[in-house]
């Protein structure tokens, strides 16, 4: 499956200006799309999913103890803008959104 | 006559083209053509500017220069590690970090310790790979050893320790490193010396044309690839199309979308005949259309995840469109001329404009400035075919 670890969120274009384009795939406002009416746009980004809360222990060089960190299960990854007011989509599932007439003009 | 080296494609008439994997190119590895996906790299000292420990151990190896940033390390019963605080990176940011490696005499152990800092002040550990994590195998020749980590939320630096074992003991071995890179990314890629900007990572292989690729994305082996969603390469205008006998190659792979355009070449005012475009049906069917007069395939002429290599053929003496699968005639017609203004004309890959975005892979694409013939057409066909297992 290609773009398994990609997201998309949608989100309102009036929100453009709250995107740090150094944490998404999109390099500017100007590179992004937008929805037939202009109210929405989208950006992308990748995200890590740990499915299991995991912990490893390391010997600290520091101080020469062991020290274990736990991972919680959760997506990692998301940029500041990520909210959950906005839908994260996949990739099949962000391509059925920009087929619908909302995202894409039809043209023969 | 000269020599050429690399592929023999036909030269006569190119006035653009681009080639993702002329030469042998990935994640590692730069090409004259394809430096690498874009990426700046937060190392900026150099490894013989680095203090040396021995990790714990009473005996230090030994660390010559070889060449700036490129050192060679020797252990006798020792341990050499260097160190390097990366300050200014961004809590909760994915960073990759990455050096290149040679294995001399001995057996190859290197390991990444990797530490979160706030400023100059240690935080916690992060990761200490071992070597089998950082991808190193028992080999002659260089390697890169990488580790994709993601920073702490209460980090804005990272230490890093380009360390010759993966545990605390000594060894007697001798290898080499240069090229250390960290970059805010998932995956590596090829070294670079502070920034590879957008316009730096393709290159025409007319060196005529900057490629600004900060419309489209990357996968994890680095390659650009066109999701479907929003990605898409401009090349700019003027391409002397404008009443005029042209080619255009291209080598694609296509995910299967429902209508998705892998070139275009638009003429901003619009009108009849000035807005050419090649896409792909969802049933297959391949259209090279100069909007709106276009030549049409079969059904089924393009399979979703094949590779296939396509050639459009236009010849204004004759009004002839011809298209090319594999080196075989496909479909023709007499549409055309494309009546746009070039200088008004701006080309794209992998959309048409700001629609149709193309869901797949264009590794390569051409661009001549007349009708190439069907033996030319033939000739690129077998300088890809094997490449691509057409």
């Amino acid at each position: 499956m290609r773009f398994k670890n990609r997201r998309w969120l949608v989100m309102p274009t009036d929100k453009i200006d709250d995107i740090d384009f150094n944490q998404v795939h999109e390099s500017n406002a100007e590179s992004l799309r937008k929805s037939i009416d202009g109210t929405l746009t989208f950006v992308k980004y990748e995200v890590k999913v740990v499915d299991e809360t995991y912990t490893e222990t390391y010997e600290d060089i520091e101080t020469g103890e062991e020290v274990s960190y736990t991972t919680e299960a959760g997506t990692y990854g998301r940029p500041d803008i990520y909210s959950e007011d906005y839908t994260e989509y996949n990739h099949s599932e962000i391509l059925e959104l920009l087929g619908t007439e909302e995202w894409t003009e039809q043209i023969d | 006559m000269g020599i050429h080296r690399g592929l023999n494609i036909v030269r006569d008439g190119l006035l653009f083209g681009y080639d993702t994997g002329y030469g042998v190119a990935d994640n590692s590895t730069a090409t004259r053509f394809y430096p690498g996906e874009p990426t700046t790299n937060l190392v900026t000292t150099n490894l013989e500017t680095l203090g040396t420990d021995g990790s714990g151990q009473s005996s230090v190896g030994t660390r010559t220069t070889i060449a700036p940033n490129h050192v060679r390390i020797v252990d006798v019963t020792s341990n050499t590690r260097q160190s390097h605080l990366i300050q200014g990176l961004t809590a909760s940011t994915t960073y990759t970090v990455s050096i290149q490696f040679k294995k001399v005499t001995g057996t190859p152990t290197f390991r990444f310790q990797i530490q979160g800092y706030n400023n100059s002040s240690y935080v916690s550990t992060i990761k200490f790979t071992n070597t089998a994590e950082t991808g190193l195998l028992d080999i002659d020749g260089w390697q890169t050893a990488k580790w994709t980590f993601t920073l702490p939320s209460n980090c804005n630096a990272a230490r890093i320790w380009w360390q010759d074992g993966a545990d605390y003991t000594t060894y007697t071995h001798t290898f080499e490193l240069k090229n250390p890179q960290l970059e805010a990314k998932g995956h590596v890629t090829p070294y670079v010396s502070g920034t590879r900007s957008s316009t730096q990572s393709l290159i025409d292989l007319k060196r005529t044309r900057n490629i600004n690729i900060s419309g489209a994305s990357f996968d994890s082996t680095g390659q650009p690839n066109f999701d479907g969603t929003d990605d898409v390469v401009s090349l700019g205008t003027n391409f002397g199309f404008e009443n005029n006998s042209f080619s255009i190659e291209s080598i694609i792979k296509w995910d299967g979308g429902s209508e998705d355009t892998f070139f275009s070449y638009k003429d901003s005012t619009g009108g009849t005949q000035k807005d050419i475009h090649w896409r792909i049906y969802s049933s297959g069917q391949l259209r090279f259309d100069f909007y709106s007069d276009s030549i049409n395939s079969a059904t089924s002429s393009i399979i979703a995840d094949e590779w296939v290599h396509l050639v459009v053929t236009y010849d204004l003496g004759s009004d002839s469109c011809i298209c090319y699968k594999n080196g075989e005639v496909l479909m023709s017609g007499s549409s055309g001329p494309f009546l746009g203004n070039d200088a008004n004309s701006t080309a794209y890959i992998g959309a048409w404009g700001n629609i149709q975005y193309f869901g797949g892979e264009i590794p390569a694409l051409k661009i001549y400035n007349s009708a190439i013939t069907a033996g030319e057409v033939k000739q690129n066909f077998n300088a890809y075919k094997n490449r691509f297992n057409i």
